[in-house]
């Protein structure tokens, strides 16, 4: 029995060991295979979207399709979205980055940058980028530059992408109670009050909720400002956090949760899931979140009488501001400095923003969409959608896709009543949030400094703790304020201002 | 004996407790359950609780035809069996020549394994060593950086070095070496500790997310961890922490909550399969050490 046993452990431990020639020879293979065109790896952001059936993020219809078009060979290699930047720092630190690899915030871009990692590109972006140089507008291009070079390629986003927070009101509702859109602060108050005190659904609804799935703090933009992001106070950089806005902004918050007008739960409901179904059963008149076609179907479905429409921004005692929207720039598409051909990688980009894109991201003309009035007009449902076309969403990733909120709507809508209803809400609202621009006094958050991301991280926490004890009621706004002011104070909040209004200066943000 | 009415008082209010407090930590099993066989709307509404709404068994359908889980789980069961298997055979080739007294050297080796316990490298090290032993994206990235735990070790050493010499001796004497020794005495007689160590192992490789993450690059090859982080990472909950969706491809591919429910359904059942054979192993070997006898 013990022979046995020993036997088998001892094949299970030759066989393992054979592994591992076989796999590196493996690995091998695949690279050697160059055609005449130059090849390069390209990081794909692996959400896990890829169906089985379909093949895998590395190899599927598309990577096939990009390396039969593309003038380069391209080898994807997925980076998990939710560890993009361990990935990234691992890959870069050992030398083996993608040739191309992207991130969203121009913060990592100004980090990578400091940390002297990547190529400088502008020579073969006039060499091999052609149409990134004349199809890329000048508000978008500066996020390439860094440090007076020009470190990565933006990808342009779509209008209908620049929207981001939004905040929802039941119309149905306020038709019944004769009243009519907020357009101050104050009026917003009334207005929850109202939903709150007739309610009227009688399903006992909460009139506003302090939290949303995929928003911050909608609040603090009625206020003019962003959590964690500088501001100016008197002309002076300021942390949103130790501002007096800040504090009316929180004052403002804690009267809701005082009179029980929202659901007092809302700081464990972290994703704002709980008042996404409190919205969608009827007991949420006013719902700030990031994208309602998520939402409306299942609210309609439960009452196909509801009305939903966006709230444009109130008016605060500081001024009408905007929500926070994007900038025109989406990805920043970064060479590390370990590329061996900067060039192909441009050239790989340049293709993508050209021609590469459409089919990339549309698919087949006839089975996925069909043209209409010079449009493209999807021709599968949402479910479908999902299956078939949603992984391929990260390839693109230069594109010339660029959709007004009328173009998504009608492009996407199909003809199933409900569908078409919320993506009429959703664009119709994308553009009221539009009408009022978010403002940005200083463009990042961090603008580089090694201070920042050192202590923000703990700066914030500290600030999110007191503040909310202050919309709880444990603490006055005042005394909320001054204890943040001086916590911060002694943990060096003062030499990073000072930091960040040199740097501010040099970059040329300030006077 | 029979209980006094205080007792039982007592007994009864424990019962009362003890079982709410069963049903509380049962209810989120039962409930992701019932989420993974109701239909969207009821989900979305929150009207699923321990029973399903709406009933429909398409979500098992779709995440069996679609999803990589049934692949990653495949590939978390390979990586544990055969991980478990090179972690014994050399953590029980080491522990035992180090529990005899006649090892020469012994201590100074005991102080080094004993160090390796306090100071690692680092990450980055780690992976640059990893890499140029050409072990990344190779399931021998996961097995042989960890492969001696040493206080597992240490454990074993401690159990072995509680046998009695004597019975070696006459093992010796009746013409048995060293290795015959190890197998048909040594071993037999450390089956509880055996068990326990191999069980830590295994959870181990079960569990482990970090190193999957970090040497592992296809996604073919994704293990189990990585396929649940992926599908529970909700990006609304980033947005709540970093403020932003900057990434408005999060927002669309966003799994359903029934595909979440049946995922983790999926995931889950064989380890409840395994585990009510292999508890009294952990029991047992928990207590270890702890009484001399």
């Amino acid at each position: 029995m013990k022979r046995k046993v020993l036997t088998v452990a001892a094949a299970a431990m030759a066989a393992a060991l054979l592994a591992v020639p076989a796999s590196a020879k493996g690995s091998a293979e695949a690279g050697g295979k160059t055609a005449a065109k130059p090849s390069i790896s390209v990081a794909i952001f692996d959400r896990g979207t890829v169906p089985v059936e379909k093949g895998t993020y590395e190899q599927n219809d598309v990577t096939k399709w990009i390396n039969e078009h593309a003038p380069v060979q391209v080898k994807f290699v997925p980076v998990p979205r939710w560890e993009t930047t361990q990935k990234y720092n691992l890959w870069l630190a050992a030398g083996e980055a993608p040739d191309i690899f992207m991130e969203y915030q121009p913060e990592y871009t100004q980090d990578y940058v400091n940390q002297g990692v990547l190529t400088e590109l502008s020579s073969y972006i006039d060499k091999a980028g052609p149409t990134i140089r004349s199809k890329t507008p000048p508000e978008v291009a500066q996020w390439g530059r860094y440090n007076k070079g020009e470190y990565a390629v933006p990808q342009i986003r779509s209008p209908s992408a620049i929207p981001n927070w939004n905040v929802w009101v039941r119309q149905d509702w306020m038709k019944q109670l004769g009243l009519s859109m907020p357009q101050t602060t104050e009026q917003l108050y009334q207005l929850a009050k109202a939903f709150k005190d007739k309610d009227p659904d009688k399903k006992g609804a909460w009139g506003i909720s302090l939290i949303g799935p995929g928003v911050g703090n909608v609040y603090l933009n009625m206020f003019g400002l962003q959590r964690g992001s500088w501001t100016l106070v008197g002309g002076q950089p300021e942390m949103a956090e130790v501002t007096e806005q800040y504090r009316d902004t929180m004052a403002y918050m804690a009267r809701f949760y005082r009179e029980k007008l929202a659901d007092p739960e809302y700081f464990t409901d972290k994703g704002g899931n709980q008042a996404a179904q409190n919205f969608v059963n009827g007991k949420l008149g006013i719902f700030p979140a990031n994208n309602i076609r998520q939402h409306l179907p299942t609210l309609l479905k439960n009452n196909p009488q509801a009305d939903v429409v966006v709230m444009p921004i109130p008016e605060s005692s500081y001024g009408r501001f905007g929500f926070y929207q994007e900038r025109p720039v989406s990805l920043l598409n970064m060479v590390p400095k370990t590329c061996k051909n900067p060039e192909a990688a441009v050239k790989y980009l340049d293709w993508m923003f050209a021609t590469g894109w459409e089919w990339v991201t549309y698919g087949d003309e006839g089975r996925h969409w069909s043209w209409k009035d010079g449009m493209r007009i999807s021709n599968v449902d949402d479910a479908t959608y999902k299956r078939d076309l949603v992984y391929r969403i990260d390839y693109p990733i230069m594109t010339q896709n660029l959709l007004t909120p009328e173009d998504l709507y009608k492009q996407n809508a199909g003809s199933e009543p409900i569908v078409r209803t919320a993506w009429k809400v959703a664009t119709d609202g994308m553009k009221v949030t539009m009408e009022h621009p978010f403002q940005r006094l200083l463009p990042t958050s961090g603008l580089g400094l090694a201070l920042y991301t050192e202590i923000s991280q703990t700066l914030g926490n500290y600030a999110e703790e007191i503040w909310t004890k202050v919309v709880i009621g444990e603490i006055a706004p005042d005394e909320g304020l001054r204890m943040v002011r001086k916590e911060w104070d002694s943990i060096g909040y003062q030499d990073l201002k000072k930091q960040i209004t040199q740097k501010a200066k040099e970059l040329g943000y300030l006077k | 004996m029979t209980a006094g009415s205080g007792e039982r008082a007592f007994y009864a209010a424990n019962y009362v407790l003890l079982a709410v407090i069963t049903v509380t930590t049962v209810f989120p099993f039962l409930n992701t359950v019932a989420v993974s066989f109701s239909g969207e709307r009821a989900v979305l509404s929150g009207e699923v609780a321990v029973l399903p709404v709406e009933p429909t068994v398409d979500t098992y359908r779709s995440v069996m035809k679609r999803s990589p889980i049934l692949v990653a789980l495949r590939n978390t069961a390979f990586v544990t069996v055969v991980g478990t298997l090179v972690n014994m055979i050399l953590t029980v080739l080491a522990a035992y020549p180090l529990s005899k007294q006649r090892l020469r050297g012994r201590s100074a080796i005991l102080v080094l394994i004993t160090f390796t316990m306090l100071f690692g490298a680092g990450m980055i090290p780690d992976y640059l060593l990893v890499r140029s032993l050409g072990l990344v994206n190779t399931y021998w990235a996961l097995w042989l950086p960890g492969a001696v735990s040493t206080f597992n070790m240490i454990v074993l050493k401690t159990f072995f070095s509680g046998i009695p010499e004597s019975l070696e001796d006459s093992a010796m004497i009746d013409g048995a070496n060293d290795l015959r020794i190890l197998l048909r005495i040594v071993l037999p007689l450390s089956l509880p500790a055996l068990a326990t160590v191999a069980l830590f192992y295994a959870v181990s490789h079960w569990n482990s997310y970090m190193n999957v993450l970090i040497y592992i690059t296809s996604t073919a090859k994704y293990t189990l961890q990585m396929r649940l982080r992926q599908l529970l990472f909700d990006s609304s909950m980033m947005a709540s922490i970093t403020g932003t969706i900057q990434d408005s491809q999060d927002a669309q591919s966003v799994a359903q909550e029934s595909i979440k429910a049946a995922s983790i359904v999926i995931a889950t059942v064989p380890i409840l399969l395994v585990y009510p054979f292999l508890q009294k192993y952990f029991v047992k070997g928990v207590m270890i050490g702890s009484i001399k006898g």
